[in-house]
């Protein structure tokens, strides 16, 4: 089970590493799309389109390790002052509740791409097929939902935690 | 069910798990989730999911807010920002609080290039936090100040909630732009003003006067270390009002220039790239996460009939106009507690548009109006994005706390909106030499 | 006993105040409920404040939304190939003394080829066109080359294909850029409605509107057929009857919008000559119906079939279709 908690680990920092290259993707064809209007007076075509395809992948591919580094925002103000008991009974609820939300949006978002693959949707501009975003959008959602389930289950004691240094990194 | 019934049920059930520490994404999807399925039924909830599980952040209007962030990260790593405050620390040393009004200051400015307030509250949150922190300023007041310096940004042309109410209302964007220009000025001196009375309430909370004073000379000589950050913004700015890209695109350019500035002056290197792109990585699936979440609860609210229900109320008061006004201000004030700013027009404007309109008044002054109530909205807990986006930025303090701190500006933004309604021309007489 | 009645959520691209929404749908919604003596209720949202217009669509598939009016060409792709024709350049005649025959000739090529792609889920109770699209632009454009190179804000699907037959380049920015993008020169000009500028305000950087009305967007009202077929048949009557009005009453809402506030828009109206004009035509046509064809094909879908169908619709409304579009299914 630790073997794979740390697989998940891994694997979501591969992700939030793909985040990062999609974004810089983004930014730098905004940037040529700008220089080239500017120089030959063209625009690439569908700058708006990409950015608005993109941004729920580039977000989606970040979740897993904003958790991992514990930066998913919350109000602590009275959490503390509960028993380090109450605190682990607290903690593992919010992970299962997380992990069966985002479970829940894998399965629409798949059902949708389904739907959107049978009818060969394409995006208006460029004519990017929609399913395959939705696909992905939608392991990212199951891959954060199994990773959340993880994490009860370390919460719960029933995994080993894996509080180690690199988490206070 | 009765949508009060719902909207406090929620409201409440919201309230209590965020005070139970759940983290604020889980606690507004599922209090969201679970509104919407008692407004509709589950079939149709699942099928809200559906589409927009993905769709809620398929839009370009979202895309500034990481590469602001991108942009003052690799500011702040190639040490453009401390050379900036370094300057500021010799020219205020004798000011005290002098570097939070900066701070508001150059949000101000800031706000002329960006329409998204959560942008430049988490790009400003990267760029000054730290620096304020570093100079021992309090925790929770320096994150509000920078927190209500983002909400300039949406009175400030250009503004996202001002095409948003354009749009809703057939009322031109750009006569908006030009109203909200004057009232955004009146905003930042007001916020300048309430810094000033905190510091003299609470003196603990900005250093004390340091010993060290700086030679006219001194001072002179420092400001070359503006140049950098100066030459950062005036990219973006001279960008936009050069004619070279759009407000839409200057996220974009932001960021790419700064990096190519880093560069040029040596001081980006592997290690501390690694470090930026890491942090903005962080950051925005902080953002994301519950700007997406609180997206639902606004749906819910939109769905619930809640915007009718508080409208029909109002209509069966029987009160004189200036009693309406009241009532829709207390009414923004508090679907603003619960929703993201856009959505909040969505719900509010259908409803009181037409009853502004029947009463007389300029649809532009109710423009600019609504955008500072909006403000407010921001801020007020329990859903306050601009205080989510500071407390994910600034580690070191809490929600709670940031909260606390930037309550004690809400005051200016009444006042503003109090100074709006007294003098309309505030607001409508820009537009009126368009 | 007292009736049965039935509510459904209704949602629109526009807002409330848009001329349309006050002189068109709120309008039917009322007179439904009156006719129906309240048996059918609505609760109307605006502003895409349920889901947005890309989304409508699948919205209203899903039940998520009960009735959607959607314009633009976002819906088009994948959700409607076939009922795309109205979109491309002179399918239909533009016009308001044409309002009726072009809401005529699109019903019946929609019931002769277009219903058959139509989701099973969704029922399209109403339809009809806006008013024309031109190009309103800070240069002269008096012939078929000064558009060479310019930078159109398009609103996307076969209208960039337009643009980009006449050579210049389309994008697609939001209305919050449109202003700026005018006066700086970051956009040359915009291929949209006159009705669509003057409400959001952005038509003061323009200068010239070229009398070139190319094409014009379909409009369509879908509801979801679950919903549609709860109702008892005479109430379904009513509901069709009254968004049938409205598709017509659409188009006339922004013709009217467009002949009160075109003064105040001062733009100067450039007119061009039939020789121009035509070149204009045959540059623009063709380009752009082949792609359509192009993506018929894709899809093994009969474009013949469908541009014979339109031939047809026009000579049932006493009118000549071009025979540029024509000529293709022969
Ligand atoms: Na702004
Ligand atoms: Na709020």
């Amino acid at each position: 089970m630790e073997k794979f908690r740390d697989l998940t680990e891994s694997f979501g920092r591969l992700l939030a590493v793909l985040g990062t290259i999609s974004l810089l993707f983004i930014m730098m064809y905004i940037v040529c799309s700008v220089s080239s209007r500017f120089i030959t007076g063209r625009p690439f075509l569908g700058t708006f389109e990409l950015g608005a395809t993109f941004l729920p992948l580039i977000a989606a591919f970040y979740y897993v390790n904003t958790e991992i580094h514990d930066r998913h925002i919350r109000a602590t103000i009275i959490y503390d002052r509960f028993s380090p008991r109450v605190r682990q009974l607290l903690d593992t609820m919010y992970a299962f509740t997380a992990g069966i939300i985002f479970l829940v949006v894998s399965w629409r978002v798949c059902l949708f791409g389904i739907r959107n693959f049978e009818m060969k949707a394409e995006t208006s501009v460029l004519a990017l097929p929609s399913a395959p975003f939705l696909f992905v959008y939608s392991f990212l959602m199951l891959n954060f939902a199994l990773f959340m389930f993880v994490r009860g289950g370390e919460r719960a004691g029933w995994i080993a935690s894996a509080d180690t240094e690199e988490k206070k990194a | 069910m009765d949508p009060f019934v719902i909207g406090s049920i929620v409201i409440s059930s919201l309230l209590l798990l965020i005070l139970l520490g759940m983290p604020i994404g889980i606690a507004l999807f599922f209090t969201g989730f679970i509104g919407y399925w008692a407004a509709t039924d589950l079939i149709t909830s699942l099928n809200y999911v559906t589409i927009k599980g993905y769709g809620i952040l398929n839009s370009f209007s979202f895309m500034c807010i990481p590469l602001f962030v991108l942009m003052g990260l690799v500011a702040a790593e190639a040490g453009f920002v401390s050379l900036a405050f370094d300057t500021a620390k010799k020219w205020l040393s004798r000011v005290p609080g002098g570097i939070a009004q900066a701070t508001t200051l150059a949000s101000a400015f800031y706000g002329s290039v960006s329409g998204s307030s959560a942008a430049m509250a988490a790009s400003m949150g990267v760029i000054a936090y730290p620096e304020m922190r570093k100079l021992n300023y309090h925790p929770g007041f320096s994150a509000s100040c920078i927190g209500i310096g983002g909400t300039i940004g949406i009175l400030i042309p250009p503004s996202v909630p001002m095409i948003f109410y354009g749009i809703i209302m057939d009322t031109s964007i750009s006569k908006l732009f030009i109203a909200g220009l004057i009232p955004g000025i009146i905003l930042t001196v007001l916020l300048l003003i309430t810094i000033w009375i905190i510091v003299l309430v609470r003196p603990d909370v900005v250093p004390q006067h340091t010993e060290v004073s700086y030679t006219f000379m001194e001072m002179i000589i420092s400001l070359k270390n503006m140049i950098p950050i100066l030459v950062l913004f005036g990219i973006v700015v001279g960008g936009i009002y050069g004619g070279f890209f759009t407000p839409s695109e200057a996220a974009a350019l932001g960021a790419f220039s700064a990096f190519m500035m880093g560069f040029i002056v040596r001081k980006l290197n592997r290690e501390n790239i690694v470090k930026i792109l890491k942090e903005a990585g962080l950051i925005s699936g902080m953002l994301f996460m519950v700007i997406w979440a609180a997206h639902i609860l606004s749906d819910f609210c939109i769905v619930s009939g809640l915007g009718q229900q508080f409208g029909d109320l109002i209509m069966g008061l029987g009160l004189p106009n200036w009693g309406i006004l009241v009532a829709i201000t207390v009414v923004f004030l508090i679907l603003g507690m619960l929703m993201e700013v856009n959505a909040l027009f969505m719900i509010t404007l259908p409803i009181f548009g037409p009853i502004i309109t029947d009463l007389g008044f300029d649809l532009i002054w109710f423009g600019v109006f609504g955008t500072i109530l909006a403000e407010a909205c921001l801020i007020t807990p329990p859903v306050g994005l601009n205080v989510y986006v500071l407390g994910g930025v600034a580690t070191d303090t809490t929600i709670e706390n940031i909260f606390k701190w930037i309550l004690l500006f809400i005051p200016a933004i009444l006042i503003l909106l109090t100074l709006v309604v007294i003098f309309p021309s505030i607001a409508i007489w820009l537009p009126s030499t368009m | 006993a007292a009736a049965k009645t039935y509510t459904f959520k209704i949602d629109t691209f526009w807002g409330p105040e848009f001329h349309a929404v006050k002189n068109s749908i709120l309008p039917a919604l009322e007179a439904i409920e009156k006719e129906s003596a309240g048996q059918i209720e609505f609760k109307p949202f605006f502003a895409q404040s349920l889901a947005k217009s890309t989304e409508g669509y699948d919205a209203t598939a899903m039940g998520m939304v009960d009735i959607y009016t959607l314009t633009g060409p976002n819906y088009e792709t994948g959700s409607m190939t076939r009922g795309a024709i109205f979109s491309l350049p002179f399918s239909l005649p533009l016009g308001k003394e044409n309002v009726k025959a072009a809401t005529n000739i699109m019903k019946q090529v929609y019931e002769e080829q277009v219903i058959e792609e139509i989701d099973k889920n969704i029922v399209v109770v109403g339809l009809g066109v806006l008013s024309e699209y031109r190009y309103m632009t800070n240069n002269k454009v008096e012939k078929f080359e000064d558009l060479n190179g310019m930078t159109i804000r398009s609103s996307g699907g076969y209208h960039d294909d337009i643009i980009r037959a006449a050579n210049a380049s389309p994008e697609a920015m939001g209305p919050g850029d449109i202003y700026e993008a005018l006066e700086k020169g970051i956009l040359d000009g915009v291929f949209h409605t006159y009705a669509a500028q003057f409400g959001w305000g952005t038509f003061e950087p323009m200068n010239y509107s070229t009398d070139l009305g190319l094409a014009t967007f379909p409009y369509y009202t879908v509801m979801n057929k679950q919903k549609f077929d709860s109702l008892p048949d005479d109430l379904k009557a009513i509901l069709l009857k009254n968004f049938s009005v409205s598709g017509v009453e659409t188009a006339f809402s922004y013709y009217n919008n467009e002949e009160e506030h075109f003064g105040e828009m001062g733009l100067e109206e450039v007119v061009l000559d039939d020789a121009v004009k035509q070149q204009f035509y045959e540059a623009t046509i063709l380009p752009v119906w082949n792609k359509w064809i192009a993506e018929c094909e894709e899809r093994n879908i009969d474009w013949r079939a469908i541009i014979k169908s339109l031939e047809s619709a026009w000579k049932a409304n006493n009118l000549e279709p071009p025979n540029t579009w024509v000529s293709l299914a022969d």
